[in-house]
């Protein structure tokens, strides 16, 4: 009987540990192979603290969290520069070096022998030393932790975790600032695992590298993915089976010997096999088949009402007359190497008026886009947003001040719903803060009710009302750039820069979406920046345009008078 | 009738780019394919040559169904297709670029022959022919490319806008070359080009496509004879 709570006890402790991986690989997308060492931190830092110092349980754990989240605070940066595979080798790196620290700094970790007799666990003189008294003080541990992994994961931090891990561009282009996000993740995922490598340490009352090494680093990955990555209860189903399986196997006759041996080839057969047959894990990320949704009755988003965005606090005397120069942009330059890209343009948007870029392919267009939005950085220049000057400032402050883009590629987020990628782009949303989240639940939610009507409200706009609940990634074409559109209005920004929205499109999706745009721009006030090669499009919704050749403005008018000069044809069509 | 493609429906993936496509090609013509940026131009030539699956439609080349072939089998049936970028080893010297280029010719043989023709039509090959094909100018690599074609002597190019990335003066050497190519070994092409004048001048006939459909069909001649083809973009 003891036994078997003792093995439930190592179940709970490694589920605890494997949610926390679970956190920055199913939920931001990195794969570390050095997970173990938060957990050495936690048990390590728990030890030194109660053995050295003397003080009880629950200060050694606190100090393992803060210790660990700080570690792993640290360690986001580096994976800001350091893309996919390389990311993945670096971990290995950390694993590496943590591991030869644990072994040579005998004067801290006490080297290969660890350090014995960690004080029992011990609260109002009733001590935690049997695995059966244990195991309350282990469930409640777990249960602490997965709830706040609960709260962060099913919020709209959580949301915006997923669309990171979808496609951090375009979410920083929606206005999130994601390296506060992935700070944050991988702060509180290696403060997790801390918890439970603390918990591992006042449980067996030992802690040694042994525990903390790159195969154990491995196995918390096999159990991720077994249980399935992203999916709540999957750090559990992965636990009990890769730790608790093998423990209960010994009871089979004649299996006692053999389950130590089986036991590698077992977690590396199960990582073949998953990869190969099942990569999703043994629990899906949404277990729910496609939902349909209404609008709830009592929070009826208008979309239409909505998409005035701030310019709804003017009056509408003054929208009407406000001739201010709502983007504007004076001198930009940009070479790569020795070809000059971009060339001293300058141009400028009226208010409510939808303005297109033309020109031959390879003239500039989609460069002026990234030079306006912050992804690429201007040689000179300037841009302003409605007087303000926002040149080279970071993409995903622009939002704040009303200029949104769109891509050439759409980038929709495949693996999240309708909704989901509509409210991701919704602004300033209190529970996409941590402190938020956990201290004023009330507001949070309030928020979410309001932004849920306005997001189908905005999915009604477009005609996808009825697929609100169905994955992005299962959509035509079409039907992703008609969400793109709808995130795109879900900023409630003024200024839109859209590239080539209807770029590979059939006819009848382009006339959908000519429409559309109409639509957007007329009653929402929107001021639009058209970026189109198709001059069908041009000739129905644009007003002015601004006609590009070799990186230069070479012409600015209405569309027919643009058209009607040889001197552009010649650009467009190629010379003699 | 040399190509035939009939009501051809193709894309990536789940993305569906030609909305039935047809078009023809005789023996000996220069055809011109022209269009907006993203309707579907290269997607045409990509699904004739065998590089995406259409899903309904049919491509008979000189009276065989070759809807379903693969490129290795369209190659060896006649055809060439030269993609925009990536149509040439960076890494290997020209030479090398033209012995992989014929390697899977069945007559071995003719190589040095053949190989010597190629030099003929692009001067400039022999003079580099030990030099790596990545440091060669764009309009000497748009030659390379052809060369490479013109090893295996096709029936049919499927050229993909030859004057990418070449200035004006590159171009109308390749151009000239298309032309002799064509007036001399009578190999037909499918030319698609955003240069459209210069499309127009080489072409016999001329196909338009918008958003993934034809939408004229008019000669060459008669199209140089306009001021301005804004309409058809």
């Amino acid at each position: 009987m003891d036994y078997l709570v003792n093995i439930l006890v190592f179940v709970l402790i490694y589920a605890v540990l494997v949610q926390s991986l679970n956190l920055i690989m199913g939920y931001v997308g990195v794969i570390s192979m050095g997970h173990a060492v938060f957990s050495a931190i936690g048990a390590y830092t728990a030890a030194l603290i109660s053995v050295h110092l003397g003080y009880n349980f629950l200060i050694g754990m606190a100090a393992g969290f803060f210790l660990a989240a700080v570690v792993g605070a640290l360690l986001a940066i580096p994976s800001l520069r350091v893309r996919d595979e390389y990311l993945i080798v670096f971990t290995v790196g950390f694993q590496m070096v943590a591991y030869e620290f644990m072994l040579t700094a005998r004067g801290i970790t006490e080297g290969q022998g660890g350090i014995p007799n960690i004080p029992v666990p011990r609260l109002f003189g009733f001590e935690f030393n049997t695995p059966l008294r244990f195991f309350p003080l282990a469930f409640g541990a777990a249960v602490v932790c997965f709830c706040i992994v609960w709260r962060l994961v099913h919020s709209p931090f959580g949301r915006v975790l997923k669309a990171i891990r979808e496609d951090e561009s375009a979410c920083r282009a929606l206005g999130k600032n994601t390296l506060k996000f992935k700070v944050l993740v991988f702060a509180l995922g290696g403060g997790i695992a801390a918890i439970a490598g603390s918990s591992l340490a006042y449980f067996i009352t030992f802690v040694s590298p042994g525990s903390f090494s790159i195969e154990i680093s491995i196995s918390i990955i096999v159990m991720v993915i077994l249980g399935g990555e992203a999916n709540f209860w999957g750090p559990l189903v992965g636990a009990a089976i890769l730790v608790g399986l093998p423990e209960v196997l010994r009871f089979v006759p004649g299996a006692a010997g053999v389950v130590d041996v089986l036991r590698e080839i077992f977690y590396g057969l199960i990582l073949m096999l998953m990869m190969i047959f099942r990569p999703q894990g043994i629990l899906p990320e949404y277990a729910a088949q496609a939902k349909e949704y209404q609008i709830p009755t009592d929070v009826q988003g208008d979309g239409n009402k909505d998409s005035v965005g701030d310019e709804g606090n003017l009056s509408l005397a003054r929208r009407k007359t406000d001739t201010t120069q709502v983007l504007e942009i004076k001198g930009l330059s940009k070479s790569f190497g020795g070809l000059q890209a971009v060339k001293d343009v300058s141009l400028t948007l009226a208010s409510g008026r939808i303005t297109g870029l033309i020109g031959p392919n390879g003239c500039g267009k989609t460069t002026i886009f990234n030079l306006i939005t912050g992804f690429l950085n201007a040689d000179s220049g300037r841009v302003y947003v409605r007087g303000k000057e926002i040149t080279g400032r970071a993409p995903y402050k622009l939002v704040n001040d009303g200029l949104v883009r769109s891509w050439q590629d759409i980038r929709a987020f495949k693996d999240m719903t309708l909704l989901d990628n509509v409210l991701v782009a919704r602004p300033k949303q209190s529970g996409e803060k941590i402190l938020s989240l956990f201290f004023s639940p009330w507001q949070v939610a309030r928020e979410e009710r309001e932004n849920y009507g306005k997001a189908l409200g905005y999915l009604k706009m477009v005609g996808l009302l009825d697929k609100a609940g169905h994955l992005a990634g299962n959509l035509s074409t079409a039907e992703q750039k008609l969400v793109a559109l709808a995130r795109l209005m879900a900023t409630e920004c003024p200024v839109l820069l859209l590239d080539e929205p209807t770029a590979a499109l059939d006819m009848e999706s382009v006339e959908r979406i000519i429409k559309l745009i109409r639509n957007i721009a007329k009653q929402g006030w929107k001021t639009i920046l058209l970026i189109e090669h198709n001059l069908d499009v041009v000739r129905g919704l644009v007003e002015e345009a601004y006609f590009m050749g070799e990186g230069r403005v070479l012409a600015y008018g209405e569309p027919a008078s643009l058209m009607a000069n040889p001197k552009l044809a010649e650009v467009y069509f190629g010379i003699d | 009738m040399l190509l035939a493609v009939r009501n051809l429906e193709a894309g990536y993936g789940k993305k569906q780019i030609l909305y039935g496509l047809t078009l023809s090609i005789l023996p000996g013509e220069i055809v011109g394919l022209i269009g907006h940026n993203g309707a579907g131009k290269s997607t045409t030539l990509q699904s004739i040559f065998g590089l995406i699956t259409p899903h309904q439609g049919r491509v008979i080349y000189m009276d065989r169904d070759l809807t379903f072939a693969s490129p290795a089998s369209k190659l060896d049936a006649g055809i060439y297709h030269l993609p925009q970028e990536n149509f040439i080893f960076s890494d290997l010297t020209v030479t090398d670029n033209l012995e992989m280029s014929f390697f899977t010719m069945k007559d071995q043989a003719t190589f040095e022959s053949r190989r010597g023709e190629v030099f003929q039509f692009f001067p400039v090959l022999r003079d580099r022919k030990n030099q790596l094909a990545g440091t060669l100018s764009g309009g000497e690599r748009r030659m390379l490319g052809i060369g490479m074609g013109l090893l295996r002597k096709p029936k049919l190019f499927l050229l993909d806008e030859p004057s990418s990335g070449l200035s004006p003066v590159a171009f109308q050497n390749v151009a000239k070359i298309i032309q002799e190519i064509n007036s001399s070994l009578q190999t037909a092409v499918l030319l698609v080009e955003q240069n459209v004048k210069a499309a127009f001048k080489l072409s016999k006939r001329v196909y338009v496509m918008k958003a993934g459909r034809i939408i004229l069909e008019e000669t060459g001649a008669e199209l140089l004879k306009r001021n301005e083809w804004w309409d058809l973009f």
